[in-house]
């Protein structure tokens, strides 16, 4: 059964480079530009969403007020903080305007540090003889407490998780009430769907694990199509079967996300010397932006 | 004039059956975004065309259609319809305007009543003054190499960003 409040995206696929960062962008500002209030999560230590947001400085100042998800865990898993997530959140982070207003996005931004802070815990874990579900366990905990704070404040939250499977990236995928798999149609991309599908769909390479099943199916979303090429094609076409038989692993989305030179414009921030408007962001792309986000909510609400 | 004319009504018989045409998804709001931009920009849209306007698609249609007029056509627009406003530096400054004179909320600004000419300005004086001689200092000089042009400046740095560096010990 879904938890009260906002609805809760994360979107993840163990594959780099597969669009998950775009994909939280255009959904972040799609379901901003139509009327909700949105909550972004970065998950990843590269901090590619929190700079598609912020510019280097802002970015920088959020950071040395140590309010980042790196933040927000290290207190709670090392330090034994109790602060809610809330303090961690830097609200009014996105500069695109509609109708001359700011878009009502706020974040809990990452930082480089993340990547090192699951080490951190794992060897405070080891020395007090705690193993990795312990981890797994502990991670759980917090990140469910901090989503019902999430969840009461906003419409939608999104988690933009890392490639590869950390255990806060396990975490927040068996937390979601949906994970969106950005897969270009093509033969790496899709064999490393499966490989990350059967890791946490199938806890294949797991002989115990402490974190409830995720709720749904991955939900994959071709990203990157490049309708010209006869690859693309048939590959889209494989899935598009494979999704509509009986049983299925996975459900497929209706609207692709093409490979346009609008979406990597819209990316880099550094394009836009003064904030623009939704319209003049996404440009070409716009209408990729509310199907997308119009699919979503059908799919969360069906 | 005919044809375009046959087009709008066309245009009118597609909007009354909306549900025979739901294949083609968000292509309305971009036909009717199209048109609306197209005329926004047009040198011919003052403040009564922009109201009325905004009185027939409403504040979120009106908005929407504004909102993605390019940058330098707004600034065009408002110039146009609201000519004795200050100049304002934000594109979405401008936009707050363009809208808040579409509505009515605000009224264009009154032209500000120049001060009368002094009988012997600038101009008059420069022409009483003799013709100047370029001062040594100023003129060019031929054996002076002209300053090199600098290069175009890159469009960013990639390596050395500082919040990358931070590093949120307690």
């Amino acid at each position: 059964m879904a938890d009260a409040g906002g609805r809760v995206i994360a979107v993840a696929n163990m594959k780099g480079g597969v669009g998950k960062t775009t994909t939280v962008v255009m959904l972040a500002e799609g379901f901003a530009e139509a009327g909700s209030k949105v909550a972004v999560v970065d998950l990843d230590a590269q901090a590619n969403a929190s700079y598609c947001f912020a510019p280097d400085e802002e970015l920088r100042a959020i950071l040395d007020q140590r309010r980042s998800i790196t933040s927000f865990l290290a207190d709670r898993l090392l330090y034994g903080d109790r602060t809610s997530i809330a303090d961690y959140i830097s609200p009014g982070i996105c500069h695109v305007m509609k109708a001359g207003e700011e878009l009502a996005i706020d974040m809990v931004v990452a930082s480089p540090r993340l990547r090192l802070l699951e080490r951190e815990i794992v060897l405070r874990l080891a020395e007090s003889n705690y193993g990795i579900r312990s981890l797994e366990g502990q991670s759980l905990k917090v990140l469910q407490e901090a989503l019902g704070v999430l969840r009461a404040r906003y419409d939608v939250v999104l988690f933009d998780c890392a490639p590869g499977i950390s255990a806060f990236t396990e975490v927040a995928i068996r937390l979601a009430d949906m994970v969106i798999v950005p897969t270009i149609p093509d033969y790496l991309s899709t064999l490393g769907f499966d490989a990350f599908r059967a890791s946490v769909w199938e806890n294949a390479h797991v002989t115990r694990s402490a974190l409830p099943q995720p709720r749904r199916r991955p939900l994959v979303l071709a990203s990157r199509v490049n309708a010209h090429k006869i690859q693309h094609r048939e590959t889209l076409l494989a899935l598009r079967e494979e999704a509509a038989e009986e049983n299925a692993l996975f459900e497929m989305y209706d609207v692709v996300v093409n490979n346009l030179a609008a979406i990597e414009r819209a990316m880099d921030p550094e394009n836009f010397p003064y904030a623009p408007s939704f319209e003049q962001k996404w440009y070409r792309a716009v209408d990729a932006v509310r199907d997308l986000v119009s699919e979503t909510r059908r799919r969360l609400d069906g | 004039m005919a044809e375009e004319t046959d087009f709008f009504r066309l245009l009118a018989a597609i909007g009354s059956r909306g549900e025979m045409f739901a294949a083609a998804g968000n292509l309305a709001r971009k036909a009717v975004n199209e048109i609306v931009r197209a005329q926004l920009a047009a040198d011919t849209t003052g403040l009564d065309a922009l109201q009325a306007m905004r009185s027939l698609l409403g504040a979120a249609g009106f908005a929407e259609a504004l909102d993605g007029v390019a940058a330098p056509k707004a600034k065009q627009l408002l110039v146009r319809v609201d000519p004795h406003a200050p100049a304002l530096a934000q594109p979405a400054d401008r936009i707050k305007a363009l809208l808040a004179l579409a509505d009515g909320s605000c009224a264009p600004a009154a032209p500000v009543a120049k001060p009368a000419r002094k009988a012997g300005g600038r101009k008059a004086a420069a022409a009483r003054e003799p013709a100047a001689t370029p001062s040594p200092e100023v003129a060019p000089s031929p054996e002076v190499a002209p300053p090199e042009v600098a290069p175009a400046p890159r469009k960013r740095r990639i390596t050395g960003r500082t919040a990358l560096r931070v590093s949120e010990e307690r």
